[in-house]
């Protein structure tokens, strides 16, 4: 027998010098995680997990729906199909293998203005695989958030056609009779209506009322709601379960008919993945249309409810003929991004290999009807892909007509992100540039960057059409990088890429025409339009002349003329006394600004800022001489105007500029108000109604006599407590008053005699009701505010009746 | 810094340093270590209530790479190699013979429970008191790990030089 060696005995306790020594080296080589490589990685990672949830749901959908669809619509099941098929390993390995070890090196590709529609999905697929695989990177395609970010809200950079060249229409509008006018919230064009919360139609008012209803009023005589119709979904609720998807919600609607459209978000959360321990669970958001049947006010119905994958940028409503314009992102297909160096070839691999295995549903947004089959929002055949790849965001075009009831989209997209994009009545401008990894954004240098314009154009009934493209130099200028000038695009530019501008370089203006071949040829081009003054803050497009304001406060306005569009000119300038909040056009090349300013009274520990609003009526007529002709102004006072047009309410009949003013001095008795403007050659305040406080009345419960001092110390003052017998009641309305549950336990602790007996609501003083619309129904004014319809005068708009009309969320009181 | 970003940067390096020992692969433990990052960063509304949210990331990493990591053929032909050079070298403690992979070799042959404790306590630099809070032992019992591990380890190397010798007698 061999001699045993015994080992050495344990050292004491846990001193061990050769494995703390060999655990020292191993700490010494080991790398410390980056935390925020931690958190996009887990953004990353839900991102992925959401794209797979809905490509399997399409998968298994379109599967089951392609059996029921079969039977009445051949066609229809074809289209699915192949958007969900994918390609076999044999073309996966062929398409892998040859591409170059690199992605396409975005510093050598040279930008080209044309896109490609493709027959089938089997070709659209084909080419997204090709092009796609040659771009993505070992991150994948960069950024995805700012997309998933939009999901709910309009997308801020998108211009609003409101602002721009639309307007000539209606300040061209011949005046009508002003008896039985009924205005909605927009009347920027004749016959185009925007999205809001609130439309008038005949002699009804409908809302969204803050809660997830429809509320339809009757302002026949004295207003008062005829109906009240829930059109949000309550999700399903689990007290426990944190990561419950948000609720529903519902925020514009549009209304023909006594037909509603009524838009919305929701999000859906995926089960956790089994297996995996930390139970992540995706998020996936959407926006839904919800069809309304009012036709009888009394009696609405929900007729359709679909969502649709990806979030909404804009929407009108022409002839009973919905068009909205969606951007989604939907390619983002599992990607992978590196965690080490070395792990970087193994990421672009696995990246390439999931592009080359995506399908055509991958890349195109769907809607889908609870409980039905989806379907691709637009078929293969109208996706347009730039020619020189511009990333994996998918900006949709779809109209439908509202008065169906039912979804039935007739849709166009363009495989371009959505960030700069025009939306007038019938023309979709948008941008698109050269792929670049976000990644790579800031080492990469590019000379003279260049942006290729799409325009499409919405008529009739049928999807929006492809009019052509061309190229601009430089790069869009966010919101309000275009506008109309008769039949041609304006497009402002600056140098630089779009992530780093050098307006201080020059602001240039481009004028895009049809080249009569398919295309759009620059017709005429200025540079430099803020003539070396660099920061340009707004550009608006107002018949024959554009406005572009320069300076840190956008006071300095430099008029272009483009009356002849092919030779546009430099003119005047004007200097504002406000920062401009809006601008509305009217007839002879005026417009009214309606701006804020400000300026500080008292001294020392009683300096206050005091704000203003302030109207001026700006001559543009004469553009080498434009001139304020007129102004009003309201010191503290601010309104909505800015930041939301629709608060604007011109009435063309009566030359009638109005909206809602609140008072901005604390302590001063007295409400928020309206104010209603002449415009007609002179800025005059024809009115300036105030708000009235809803009617009081009873109590809607009993009065409960608080007796526990402590529990009176919880009351402000003027606050009543009510105690109501119906126990499951969760809220209450009072008018004057605002009210809330209050918790059984307090209830328990400090009035004993009520837990259990009653629902105790607190009720506290309502604020002054503060104007968010100010209507035109039937030839009658009306002051829509968070608590109240307030009807006036025609003639004095003094008051006649108000009726209490509360509402609640982002529309309730302050 | 948010507290996530303190934890991440207290933890990580050890942590790596950890389940590169028990998995044996740097980039592997990496990414183990950055998805339990991951999970905690997206359930930190609840981790970060817990008293150690340390120990909460710490687990799960190490059971995951334990569940990555397993023995196979070619690891014990490994410990038997190194336990050939061990008894090769002229050493009071065979482990003390061996270079760092020969030594993380051998922890990765552990039993798995001993080895976590071996890489919490020397690849991670963690208090006996750490690696109790993130087996979910008692201290006791964390502290018989060590011992156990510590013991096994040196009598693996031991038995696997008898082994040598047995098969190879001169």
């Amino acid at each position: 027998m061999n001699e045993h060696i015994d080992p050495a005995p344990p050292p004491d306790g846990d001193d061990d010098p050769v494995l703390s020594a060999a655990g020292a080296r191993l700490r010494r080589r080991s790398s410390a995680i980056s935390p925020s490589a931690v958190e996009v990685a887990a953004m990353r990672r839900r991102v992925r997990r959401s794209g797979l949830v809905a490509v399997a749901a399409v998968a298994v959908v379109a599967l089951l729906g392609g059996l029921l669809i079969a039977r009445s619509d051949g066609k229809t099941k074809t289209v699915a199909a192949n958007a969900t098929r994918r390609s076999s390993p044999a073309q996966v390995e062929r398409l892998l293998a040859s591409l170059a070890p690199q992605p396409i090196d975005p510093t050598k590709v040279q930008l080209v203005s044309s896109v490609s529609t493709f027959g089938d999905c089997n070709g659209l697929i084909t080419d997204l695989r090709r092009v796609g695989a040659q771009h993505v990177g070992s991150r994948g395609f960069g950024d995805t958030y700012g997309v998933f970010n939009l999901v709910g809200a309009r997308t801020s950079s998108a211009t609003d056609a409101a602002f721009n060249s639309e307007l000539t229409t209606q300040a061209s509008q011949p005046a009508a009779a002003t008896d039985g006018t009924t205005l909605g919230t927009n009347v920027q064009v004749e016959g185009v209506d925007e999205l809001d919360h609130v439309k008038a139609a005949g002699s009804l008012v409908y809302d969204l009322d803050g809660k997830g209803d429809l509320r339809i009023t009757d302002t026949s005589g004295t207003p008062h709601v005829v109906s009240t119709l829930d059109v949000t979904p309550a999700a399903p609720k689990d007290a426990d379960d944190e990561d419950r998807a948000p609720d529903p919600t519902v925020n514009d609607l549009l209304v023909t008919n006594g037909r509603v459209a009524i838009f919305g978000t929701e999000s859906e959360v995926s089960k956790p993945v089994e297996g995996d321990p930390s139970a992540t669970r995706a998020t996936t958001s959407f926006m839904t249309v919800t069809f309304v049947d009012a036709t009888d006010p009394a009696a609405p119905k929900v007729t359709d409810r679909v969502r649709v994958e990806g979030s909404l940028v804009s929407a009108r409503l022409v002839d009973g003929q919905v068009r909205l314009v969606t951007t989604s992102n939907m390619a983002d297909l599992g990607f992978v991004i590196p965690t080490t160096p070395n792990s970087v070839p193994k990421a672009l691999e696995e990246n390439r290999r999931s592009v080359a295995t995506s399908s055509a549903a991958d890349w195109i947004p769907d809607w889908q009807r609870k409980g039905d089959a989806a379907h691709p929002l637009v078929p293969c055949e109208r996706v347009h892909v730039p020619d020189t790849f511009s990333g994996v965001a998918m900006t949709s075009m779809v109209t439908f007509p509202l008065g169906a009831g039912r979804f039935e989209p007739a849709g166009t997209a363009i495989l371009a992100p959505a960030t700069t994009l025009y939306a007038g009545t019938d023309k979709v401008a948008i941008s698109s540039d050269v792929w670049v990894d976000p990644i790579d954004r800031e080492r990469l240098k590019f000379d003279d960057w260049r942006t290729a314009i799409h325009e499409f154009t919405f008529a009739d009934k049928a999807a929006p059409t492809y009019e052509g493209s061309g190229i601009v130099d430089g790069s869009t200028i966010g919101q309000f990088a275009f506008g109309e000038v008769g039949d041609s695009l304006a497009v402002v530019t600056t140098k630089g890429t779009p992530w780093d501008q050098q307006l201080k370089l020059g602001v240039d203006l481009t004028i895009l025409s049809p080249d009569g071949k398919g295309g759009l040829r620059v017709a005429s081009k200025i540079d430099d339009l803020a003539d070396g003054k660099g920061d340009v803050s707004a550009v608006r497009f107002i018949d024959g002349r554009i406005l572009i304001s320069t300076g840190t406060l956008g006071r300095e306005v430099d008029v272009i003329d483009v009356s002849k569009p092919s030779a546009p000119r430099r003119a005047g300038t004007v200097t504002l006394h406000s920062t401009v909040g809006y601008f509305h056009p009217l007839p002879g090349r005026r417009a009214l600004v309606v701006g804020t300013r400000y300026d500080t009274v008292g001294e020392g520990r009683h300096e206050m800022t005091r704000t203003w609003v302030r109207a001026d009526l700006l001559d543009v007529s004469n553009a080498d001489a434009p001139a304020i002709i007129s102004t009003w102004e309201r010191p503290w006072s601010s309104d909505e105007v800015g930041s939301d047009h629709h608060a604007f309410t011109y009435w063309p009949q009566r030359k009638l500029a109005m909206w809602g003013v609140q008072n901005t001095q604390l302590g001063t008795p007295g409400g928020n108000n309206a104010t209603v403007l002449g415009t007609d050659g002179q800025v005059t305040q024809v009115a300036f109604p105030t708000a009235d406080k809803p009617n009081a009345t009873p109590p809607p419960c009993p009065v409960v006599q608080v007796t526990n001092p402590d529990a009176k110390k919880l009351i402000p003052a003027g606050g009543v407590v009510l105690g109501c017998a119906d126990k499951g009641l969760k809220e209450i309305d009072w008018p004057r008053y605002q009210c809330s549950l209050v918790d059984d336990a307090m209830v328990a602790q400090y009035e004993p005699d009520q837990a259990g007996k009653a629902a105790v609501f607190l009720c506290t003083v309502a604020p002054w009701p503060s104007v968010s619309r100010v209507l035109v129904v039937a030839g009658r004014p009306m002051l829509l505010t968070d608590q109240t319809l307030e009807v006036l005068d025609p003639a004095t708009f003094r008051p006649v009746s108000i009726t209490y009309l509360p509402s609640g969320g982002r529309y309730g009181p302050y | 810094m948010s507290d996530f970003g303190d934890l991440v940067e207290t933890e990580s390096r050890g942590l790596v340093a950890a389940a590169t020992a028990i998995v044996g692969d740097s980039h592997r433990a990496e990414e183990i270590v950055q998805e339990a990052f991951e999970r905690c960063f997206r359930r930190w509304k609840r981790v970060s209530k817990l008293d150690r949210p340390g120990a909460w990331v710490r687990r799960v990493a190490i059971n995951e790479a334990i569940s990555v990591h397993r023995r196979s053929s070619n690891e014990i032909r490994a410990v038997q190699r190194f336990g050939a050079m061990a008894a090769s070298e002229v050493s009071d403690d065979p482990l003390a013979a061996l270079d760092d992979n020969g030594v993380w070799a051998a922890v990765r042959a552990l039993p798995r429970d001993q080895a976590s404790a071996i890489a919490l306590r020397y690849g991670a630099d963690l208090s006996v008191e750490d690696i109790a809070e993130t087996l979910r032992v008692s201290l006791p019992a964390a502290k018989s790990l060590l011992h156990r591990g510590r013991t096994s380890l040196r009598s693996s190397l031991t038995n696997q030089t008898d082994e040598q010798v047995k098969a190879d007698p001169t």
